[in-house]
């Protein structure tokens, strides 16, 4: 493979990666942080917000999904935008 | 238990099954065609097959279970197993699919042209597989046995035979079309159930947890809706995390990317999935905690709690849709496993040992190898009769977590992974995560989900022995470039040339 491939290949990839990462690591934090707040914020995770719907309740049955669901449309159109624009 | 209505749904699979594996039998003449349909599947129908080879009986009788058994700690399988596709979607889809081989094994042994990794890789597959399948025999024996009454023993082996049957006759093209009706099915009937439950209280969830929480205390459990019934804080997080990396190392999961016919479709059929699969595992607390409102303590086991609720709430007919639903569950995942560990047997262990065999000679080892994997499928739903068919499965994710995952992070991402590297992050997964669940089987330690700790020693390894190593394969950025571009940069060069 010639220098200047390699060295395009490696931007691309450098790139790839930041976006996965910092999306990766953002959806990490919401999903494990649902354990640690259950331990160490047991009072306010259990405050009711809407009739018996708890905040712990309300995250685990349905926040996470959320916040899975607008990553993924977000990544995979800005990922076929910027394979469009290569 | 007889069920006229129930057999008859089922009968009504088993025909749909042996109908599109006949149908598909054509298809099944070469081993591109045998392990990845040959990468002619596209974005929604690979969803739909990858939705219902993910939703096994553990998601569809496990996780309500958990759920009527301890309340909300049996939520946290649910969350966990939708929320590994993201990770699955960010690092590993289209890199997997541009690779475009059979297995997992031939994905690391290409990446570091290594044959001791491609047995580990195979072993690995085995592995994840073996402790995949259980449950899920366990499940179809229960179920069957529920249903007219069957002995156990029997119906494991009537489920065992069937699925081998349509994966050797139609390989994954029969099994593609199989998985997609069956996920349709078993969507829809935990769709039905939730709806008719959710009915006995006015269509309101608070109201339902109202009655949940107004239970009287059981055992250890002071109240359904509240964390730490079962987990405590090291176990609840050991738990999600186990869950979350091991969907991205699972193979059966892994080797479906490869029916796509690009990265691109790659990344659209994950998108599909997660909100088939999202949809699914918002309604099993639904299912779980309604359980528990109206049927108290009545179940027998878990793995029965969703099949009586359908009785409950909506008569023979609703358990006949929710029975038929489980069934299409396990079959659709265990044929997806049978392929995977046949590709590791027939593909990767046969071609290493007799290179240059012709494709036709491949696709009868194939198939043969499919009887044999589904006669061992059989004898360990024997085996471990009575068991939680989501712990299990809990298992199964935490081994590819550890043994899969790091690897595949790596070897995708990182062009300083070397062989060894590799090797060693395997080995210490593999070996690491099977001693943590049989010590704390043995109750050497209370740590029920062990990735916590083998998937970092995993990640560690790797970089350690690699730059310690610092052989990294000649052609690892000819390797980056094929994974990583997208197909238009390929399209272009194979045009210029």
């Amino acid at each position: 493979m010639s220098n200047d491939k390699a060295k395009e290949t490696e931007r691309y990839v450098a790139r790839e990666f930041r976006k996965s990462f910092s999306l990766g690591i953002f959806f990490l934090v919401v999903t494990l942080i649902l354990p640690i707040l259950n331990q160490f914020a047991g009072g306010f995770m259990l405050r009711k917000l809407f009739g018996e719907l708890s905040v712990t309740y309300l995250y685990s049955v349905l926040f996470i999904y959320i916040v899975a669901w607008v990553i993924t449309v977000y990544y995979v159109l800005r990922t076929d935008r910027e394979e469009e624009e290569h | 238990m007889q069920q006229p209505i129930a057999t008859a749904l089922v009968g009504v699979i088993v025909a749909i099954s042996v109908t599109v594996a006949f149908l598909s039998r054509r298809f099944a003449r070469s081993t591109s065609e045998f392990y990845v349909a040959g990468r002619g599947i596209n974005a929604i129908q690979n969803a739909l097959a990858l939705s219902g080879d993910y939703m096994s009986a553990a998601s569809f009788l496990g996780v309500a279970g958990l759920v009527w058994l301890w309340g909300y700690d049996g939520i946290w399988y649910a969350a966990g197993f939708f929320a590994g596709w993201l990770v699955l979607l960010l690092f590993l889809a289209s890199p997997i699919r541009r690779f475009g081989a059979y297995t997992i094994a031939d994905f690391v042994a290409g990446r570091f042209h290594s044959r001791p990794l491609r047995i580990a890789a195979m072993l690995g597959t085995l592995m994840v597989s073996l402790f995949y399948i259980i449950p899920q025999m366990v499940g179809a024996g229960e179920l069957l046995g529920l249903l007219l009454g069957w002995d156990y023993i029997f119906a494991v082996v009537i489920a065992g035979t069937l699925i081998t049957l349509y994966v050797v006759l139609g390989g994954m093209r029969a099994t593609t079309y199989n998985q997609i009706i069956q996920c349709i099915l078993l969507w829809t009937a935990m769709f039905v159930v939730m709806t008719l439950a959710l009915g006995k209280f006015g269509f309101s969830y608070s109201r339902l947890l109202t009655e949940v929480t107004a239970l009287p205390k059981l055992g250890v459990v002071t109240d359904f809706t509240r964390p730490g019934n079962w987990l405590d804080f090291k176990n609840s997080f050991a738990l999600i995390f186990g869950l979350v990396l091991g969907t991205a190392g699972l193979p059966h999961i892994l080797i479906r990317f490869y029916t796509n016919p690009s990265g691109r479709s790659a990344r659209w059929t994950t998108v599909w999935t997660l909100l088939i699969i999202g949809t699914f595992y918002m309604m099993t607390p639904v299912v779980g905690l309604a359980a528990r409102a109206l049927l108290g303590d009545s179940p027998p086991t878990t793995n029965l709690v969703l099949p009586m609720l359908a009785e409950h709430v909506g008569g023979e007919g609703m358990i006949g849709v929710v029975i038929a639903g489980a069934f299409a569950a396990i079959l659709s995942t265990v044929a997806g496993l049978v392929i995977a560990s046949t590709g590791a047997i027939a593909h990767d262990l046969f071609t290493m040992l007799v290179p240059g065999a012709s494709d036709r000679r491949q696709v009868v080892v194939a198939k043969l190898t499919s009887v044999g994997v589904g006669v061992i499928a059989i004898l360990t739903g024997l085996v471990f009769r009575g068991y939680n068919v989501a712990f299990l499965v809990g298992l199964a994710f935490a081994i590819a977590a550890s043994t899969f995952f790091p690897v595949l992070m790596l070897g995708v991402w990182w062009k300083g992974t070397t062989e060894k590297g590799a090797l060693a992050g395997m080995i210490v997964g593999m070996i690491g995560s099977a001693v943590m669940i049989a010590t704390s089987l043995l109750k050497v330690h209370t740590l029920m989900n062990p990735s916590i700790i083998t998937v970092p020693a995993s990640f560690l390894t790797i970089y350690f022995v690699s730059k310690f190593d610092g052989k990294t394969p000649h052609d690892t950025m000819e390797f980056m470039h094929k994974v990583h571009m997208p197909e238009k940069v390929h399209e272009a060069a194979e045009a210029a040339e």
